[in-house]
């Protein structure tokens, strides 16, 4: 534990360091309240270390609920670090998928890799969710959500039965 | 006065007084999406309506999705919105003794108390009030911003080393961008994305969101978890709601009190005023073991603060058309559509729409307040689903909040990155709390400080300042004493301190 803590604390610094660098590259007047944020981090992280290495720091490993994860069997692990890398990969192709497509696929994959009982229910009850607050966020909340060639059917077709409901009214 | 309180009960008025509410805590209660949000999309619907409607709907939604943040806050220890994060300590350690319904009534009890005492305020007051907003410059701003950093610094049970280090984490990273003085570019690396600095709101979802999501995760999964499902707890008396009441009525004061002032600040929103508030009551509570683990008057003093702060906020906006937040700063805009001007002129030109307003503002927290008592502990059985499933639909909204903010994929990665350094500090057994803190006050702080030195000809135009002094000396005084606790501390007992870990931080 002394080594990741130290290494972290190394991480730190080294962080500090690289914007201490950057520093000059900056107007005078705007530099001294970074520059001073860089000294007091370096400072503070230097003396945590050396307190560290003097044993007279905590010596309680990890935090209690990062501890347990680490602890846990390796499948489970695994599953947990799916799970991340699912929500990685779909705000990465959310963009280009569109949210239809991209919501669906990632919470039926996020769901799969935390073992839900019934992946064609999972599969359904994913599509219907990502059609249903499509449409939400469209014509209720007005929240934009990024387009693909589904999407963009979807929005005509909204558009076509707004349309069709003002044209009916006049 | 009295026209303004008919109109505020008009069947029109009492329509859009609930809508806005109910859109309020929708987008409350959906971690990213923050009042603000809510109001800057619905200020285009209220130019569908009479001014007084339009501007009571969106302080319905104001106020609702200040109320909304703590829904998802107290039921899954996610923030729907900035401000709700101390009511998620407090609040979601309730509900994992068993008592979610007890603590979502409390909330809207506490949040609808103080929001109906600063629509009091907004009532008889506002004109006294907007005046003393005057009276603070940067000595006061700098005075209060390093108060509450002492308090928050000294005040937590971790090392003050480590703490320390996660206030100035926290306050350098906020230095990331355009120089709030002069415009001059740092730590940018050429990117255009940074010239803003990291979105607050992507970064305080990436802190309490995302990795609350990645724990509930394996929590889902963990087969020594009871059975993935949170307890949902048994129902309360609305006696013992009431009682809260006449028992803690001084936190409810204080409370609201200070959420009206720290309001009329400009700059001091709903998100800073939360810390304040509950550092205050834990002074007045010191016997109190639950507090920022499950206090009931801990809850109060953070909900109470932050509605009252709302109420607050507006009053510089109307007297002086000065906005006291974010949120004021977009009704500006909604007045200017409806062709109103903020300011003196206001109170003389249209008289009956500000009354109108003040009371339909009343009318909307006790609203939220009926709502939230009889009916958001509803919400509770969000408890009832698996964490798996918690776990992947805070992992969705926490990216679509984050991205919804700025329509950028920028703030997507922000979040993800502010993810990775909490996990990774709570590894080292840094604290969040500071860095959250240095994170929200980091930019008006640089700001004030920048402002001070450059006005300031010498130590005596800070030291003349009252308000100032007594911030500094109450400072002084508190780190002294935490200090000289820390070194007067038997060594066994120093060592149990500093072995704690920052769990609920």
């Amino acid at each position: 534990m002394l080594y990741f803590n130290l290494i972290s604390l190394l991480l730190v610094v080294c962080g500090a360091v690289v914007l201490g660098l950057q520093t000059p590259h900056i107007a005078e007047s705007a530099r001294i309240y970074p520059l001073v944020l860089i000294v007091l981090v370096v400072a503070c992280s230097a003396v945590v270390a050396v307190k560290e290495i003097a044993g007279r720091a905590a010596t309680e490993p990890l935090d209690t609920r990062i501890a347990k994860m680490f602890s846990a069997p390796l499948s489970v692990r695994i599953r947990v670090a799916g799970f991340v890398a699912t929500w990685l990969v779909y705000a990465w192709v959310l963009s280009e998928a569109g949210f239809l497509v991209a919501t669906t696929c990632a919470i039926f994959a996020s769901l799969w890799l935390l073992k839900i009982r019934h992946a064609l229910v999972g599969f359904l009850s994913a599509a219907a969710f990502s059609l249903v607050f499509s449409i939400l966020f469209a014509t209720v909340l007005f929240i934009p959500t990024p387009a693909g060639p589904l999407d963009q059917l979807l929005t005509q077709a909204i558009y076509s039965i707004q349309h069709k409901g003002t044209q009916h009214d006049h | 006065m009295w026209q303004g309180l008919l109109a505020a009960l008009s069947p029109t008025n009492l329509f859009v007084e609930v809508m806005g509410v109910l859109i309020g805590i929708v987008f409350g209660a959906i971690p990213g999406l923050t009042a603000t949000l809510a109001i800057a999309l619905f200020v285009p619907v209220t130019f569908l309506m009479k001014a007084d409607s339009g501007m009571i709907m969106l302080g319905g939604i104001y106020a609702g999705g200040i109320f909304g943040g703590s829904i998802s806050a107290i039921l899954i220890n996610v923030p729907g919105t900035p401000a709700s994060i101390i009511t998620g300590w407090e609040g979601y350690a309730l509900a994992r003794e068993g008592k979610a319904p007890l603590a979502l009534s409390l909330a809207a009890l506490s949040s609808g108390v103080g929001g109906l005492l600063s629509g009091v305020a907004l009532l008889f007051l506002t004109p006294l009030l907007s005046s003393l907003a005057l009276t603070f410059g940067p000595p006061e701003y700098c005075a209060l911003l390093l108060f509450s950093f002492t308090i928050v610094t000294v005040m937590m049970d971790t090392p003050l080393l480590r703490n320390l280090l996660g206030c100035f984490i926290g306050l350098l990273l906020t230095t990331i961008g355009l120089d709030p003085v002069t415009g001059a570019a740092r730590f940018t690396f050429g990117s255009v994305d940074l010239m803003s600095g990291f979105n607050l709101v992507a970064v305080l979802v990436g802190f309490f969101c995302m990795t609350e999501a990645a724990f509930l995760a394996f929590e889902g999964l963990d087969r020594s978890a009871s059975d993935g499902v949170i307890e949902f707890g048994r129902g309360h008396s609305y006696r013992e709601l009431a009682r809260t009441l006449w028992t803690r009525a001084a936190t409810y004061l204080r409370s609201s009190t200070i959420g009206v002032l720290l309001g009329i600040l400009p700059a001091v929103g709903p998100v800073e005023t939360p810390f304040i508030a509950h550092t205050v009551e834990r002074k007045f509570n010191k016997k109190d073991e639950k507090f920022g683990k499950g206090s009931v008057t801990g809850l109060i003093a953070s909900e109470c603060s932050i509605s009252a702060n709302v109420g607050g906020s507006l009053m510089p906006l109307i007297s002086l058309g000065i906005p006291g937040s974010g949120a004021a700063a977009v009704f500006v805009a909604a007045l200017t559509l409806h062709g109103l001007q903020p300011g003196p002129l206001l109170f003389k030109s249209e008289p009956a729409l500000i009354y109108s307003f003040f009371w339909g503002f009343i009318a909307v927290n006790l609203f939220m307040l009926l709502f939230g008592v009889f009916a958001a502990r509803y919400f509770a059985v969000v408890l009832k689903l698996p964490k798996r499933v918690l776990a992947t639909f805070i992992a969705l909204f926490s990216i679509l909040g984050s991205y919804a903010i700025n329509n950028s994929m920028f703030d997507v990665g922000v979040m993800f990155g502010a993810t990775a350094l909490a996990l990774w500090l709570r590894a080292l057994r840094v604290p969040i709390l500071p860095i959250v803190l240095a994170v929200i006050l980091g930019p008006l702080f640089e700001q004030q400080t920048l402002v001070l030195f450059t006005t300031s000809n010498s130590i005596g135009d800070v030291l003349g300042r009252p308000i100032a002094d007594g911030f500094f000396a109450v400072t002084l005084v508190m780190l002294a004493g935490s200090v000289y606790r820390r070194r007067a501390a038997p060594r066994p007992e120093r060592s149990e301190r500093e072995s704690k870990c920052c769990i609920s931080t």
